[in-house]
């Protein structure tokens, strides 16, 4: 079952996309300069841990400012904003409709860069609100849930308007992601930081928070983006709509639950039950895997290399990432790679890897079709990945072995913390400040082609107007789209 | 068919789950607790911090410390050390159940050692064994206490005496555990370091203090100014590369000092119920053995 292939004619596909044209250049456009800011931060972060005094007179440009800035930079700026931006788009394109309210849109989508901007200016300024992925001090706070209510309101309704009644695997993701990013940021923001609860409780909440913003909201858009966008390109319908359902309700009602690792000191039942979850989450994510493997598998030529490379790098990453967790999550091994590099290696692969890398993809492979325009250099897009995909993996790998080395010396209480440090943390800070720098590159790469595209889009749309090209009934509608912009 | 209603319920009946499991529970079970008289403190504990360290804790948040710094000490189990504490008046048969205790003893050091009361006489024995030692003594007029010894790398490093519970943080709000160990544990820091001045080397300039160490300097805490007559004396006895220059010194502003408040605030340095330890000043072998379940 193919949601693809459709009865609508060429020139009805482009009525689609076309009322999607500014709308997702807008978001696409601030999504890769948030990567950008984020990938600056996490740069200047990183090379803080070698140079102590690299930066070091201003306030502002902390370590501990620059990590939750850059997080949340890539989280709310990039991620979360891209992936709006692509799960409209697969809204329209499988439901069959046309964008419903784009001048809202643009609302909700200015309102959230605002909210972004406060919030991570918020973060240095020294508001932030020191709980992970929610550190954004509480004013930014209501302005990011204001622009999401427009946001996804439309996607709902877009989604409520489909023409065509049956839902593919993709669709469900997509839906179950609009409902549960407003549910978990309202409900963590009024408790952690609106009448925050007291003592360990905040802890579970925000582990709670975590996980399901990490499994649950992204990772259901980067799974939307693997189900939709793998069988398009290698021509082929999903191996098993079964299976991907399968994997769907597993991830759903025990995602939430995965990722906290026991041995903290919370109670002890929230170890185990998120141990049991992280090992559901795993066998889903095989599950998933499985059936994209065998739509792989049987394919015909893949229509496009490069947008291809995204999405394996984005399975794998993904994948690799959920069965990591779920053995961190064993007691034993967490014994070791509690509180260590490790972790956040785990969030390199969840969040550049599998995230980023969709996004990437989707980035890539939609934003001609919607602008009407190509990219301009391919050559470009070919160095972008590489940098990305070598950078992402460099930084995880560094990550991921040096916190196991990390957590083996913690665990070793004859070795003096100075030999920790500098046998298991500073080696690997430093591979991965290279990793870093080569993402920002990358990002950089990506800011360029997008601006390209845009630049090429709008002025394409003026000559139009001017009427130095044909098709005037084209250029008027774009124009008046940039004219309500 | 239109599958959107059964996807709108299923979604709705996970959330309601999800919610139920890591929102409402934990609050269920830890929402109420508060604070309690721990007999060894004999007051309440814990209490809040005074406003410095209130100040500086703003101060920790801000900076974002808690990105390379954990406030939690884990521990894997425990064990017990026997104490004689006295060996009471039937110096003989102490000796025999001493060596019935210890069977590594010859008679000449169980002797010595029931001379030497109070003194240790077996280290590190699971609670079966402990009890056991316990009801040897029983009736025999000696005084032997258990004392819990809590065990894990994290204790063995020297970073606190016990694990830390959840209501060693009922007053910190935001709480700021982390989940980092790129620099140490946190927890214990004011018992550990307490001295003023060397945190305040720490913060100016960490290899001030720490050779090669990766935390970065926090120069924005200290104000650089000319010396006025007299040498301000709070200024930091900085030498060599770090010196400011000739006619300057560095003085700490009000936040680096409610920093180091709030840094020498942190102690977990007394037992309660849920994660208790070493009790030396046991007084009788009865009392001790409620304080071996205790720790169970």
């Amino acid at each position: 079952m193919d949601a693809n292939q459709s009865s609508k004619s060429p020139s009805d596909w482009s009525d689609i996309d076309r009322s999607y044209r500014f709308p997702t250049l807008f978001l696409a456009s601030k999504a890769v300069t948030w990567l950008l800011l984020g990938s600056i931060f996490s740069l200047i972060a990183s090379i803080k841990m070698h140079s102590p005094t690299f930066l070091a007179s201003c306030s502002w440009v902390t370590y501990g400012t620059m990590v939750p800035a850059a997080l949340n930079a890539v989280v709310y700026g990039f991620a979360l904003q891209a992936g709006f931006a692509a799960l409209l788009w697969m809204t329209m394109r499988m439901g069959q409709v046309k964008l419903v309210a784009p001048g809202y849109l643009y609302i909700g989508a200015t309102l959230w860069n605002i909210g972004v901007l406060v919030g991570i200016v918020g973060i240095m300024a020294g508001h932030s609100t020191g709980m992970a992925y929610l550190e954004m001090p509480g004013y930014a706070l209501p302005m990011l849930f204001a622009a999401y209510t427009l946001i996804g309101g439309i996607a709902l309704v877009t989604f409520h308007k489909r023409q065509v009644r049956d839902l593919y695997p993709s669709q469900w993701f997509i839906f179950a992601a609009l409902f549960w990013f407003p549910w978990i940021f309202s409900a963590a923001s009024c408790l952690l930081v609106g009448s925050p609860v007291r003592g360990v409780t905040q802890v579970v909440i925000d582990g709670w928070y975590a996980s399901g913003l990490n499994v649950v909201v992204l990772g259901f858009i980067g799974i939307a983006l693997l189900q939709y966008l793998i069988p398009k390109l290698a021509k082929r319908d999903l191996y098993n709509g079964y299976l991907s359902m399968f994997a769907f309700w597993v991830l759903l009602i025990f995602g939430s639950f995965a990722g906290i690792l026991p041995g903290q000191t919370l109670p002890s039942w929230v170890g185990a039950l998120s141990t049991v979850c992280s090992v559901f989450v795993a066998f889903a994510w095989i599950v998933l895997a499985y059936n994209i493997y065998r739509t792989i598998e049987g394919g015909g030529a893949k229509s496009d290399a490069l947008g291809i490379k995204f999405l394996y790098l984005s399975l794998a990453s993904g994948l690799a990432a959920a069965l990591l967790t779920a053995w961190a999550s064993r007691e034993t091994i967490a014994e070791v790679v509690q509180f260590t590099l490790f972790l956040p290696g785990l969030k390199w692969l969840q969040l550049y890897g599998f995230v980023g890398a969709g996004l990437l993809a989707a980035i890539y492979l939609f934003l001609p079709k919607v602008s009407g325009t190509q990219w301009s250099s391919p050559g470009r897009w070919t160095a972008t990945f590489w940098t990305y995909a070598v950078g992402v993996l460099l930084v995880a790998v560094a990550f991921l072995f040096g916190g196991w080395k990390h957590g083996k010396g913690l665990t070793n209480p004859d070795m003096p913390f100075m030999d920790i440090v500098r046998g298991g943390i500073a080696p690997f800070i430093r591979m991965s400040t290279v990793g870093e720098l080569l993402v920002t590159i990358a990002a950089l790469l990506l800011v360029w082609n997008v601006s390209c595209l845009f630049w090429r889009t709008y002025s394409g749309c003026l000559l139009n107007c001017c009427g130095l090209a044909g098709q005037g009934g084209d250029s008027g509608k774009s124009q008046s789209k940039k004219g309500s912009k | 068919m239109n599958q959107g209603p059964t996807l709108f319920l299923g979604v709705l009946c996970a959330m309601a789950v999800s919610w139920i499991g890591f929102v409402m529970l934990p609050q269920v079970q830890l929402g109420s607790q508060s604070t309690r008289v721990v007999k060894e403190l004999g007051r309440h504990y814990p209490s809040p911090r005074g406003g410095l360290a209130e100040r500086g804790k703003d101060v920790y948040r801000a900076a974002g410390c808690a990105s390379c710094h954990t406030q939690q000490i884990r521990q894997t189990g425990f064990e017990f050390d026997m104490v004689l504490n006295d060996a009471g008046d039937f110096t003989n048969s102490v000796i025999a159940l001493v060596q019935q205790a210890n069977r590594s003893l010859s008679e000449q050091e169980a002797t010595d050692l029931v001379a030497k009361a109070p003194i240790t006489i077996r280290e590190g024995v699971k609670k079966e064994m402990a009890d056991h030692i316990l009801k040897l003594f029983k009736d025999s007029g000696a005084k032997v206490a258990a004392n819990i010894r809590p065990l894990g790398p994290d204790i063995e490093r020297g970073w606190g005496p016990r694990q830390t519970v959840g209501l060693d943080y009922l007053y910190d709000q935001p709480l700021l555990l982390g989940n980092q160990r790129i620099g140490p544990d946190l927890a214990n820091v004011g018992s550990r370091l307490t001295d003023r001045e060397w945190h305040l080397l720490h913060l100016y300039h960490p290899h001030t203090v720490v050779a090669g160490s990766i935390m970065p300097a926090y120069p924005y805490l200290f104000e650089t100014q000319e010396i006025d007559g007299e040498p301000s004396p709070d200024a930091l006895p900085l030498e060599g590369e770090f010196a400011p220059a000739e006619g300057m010194e560095v003085v700490p502003k009000p936040e680096a000092n409610s920093l180091v408040d709030y840094l020498l605030s942190l102690r977990i340095d007394n037992p309660v119920f849920e994660a208790p330890y070493l009790f030396t000043q046991a007084e009788s072998s009865e009392d001790n053995n409620s304080e071996t379940e205790q720790a169970q």
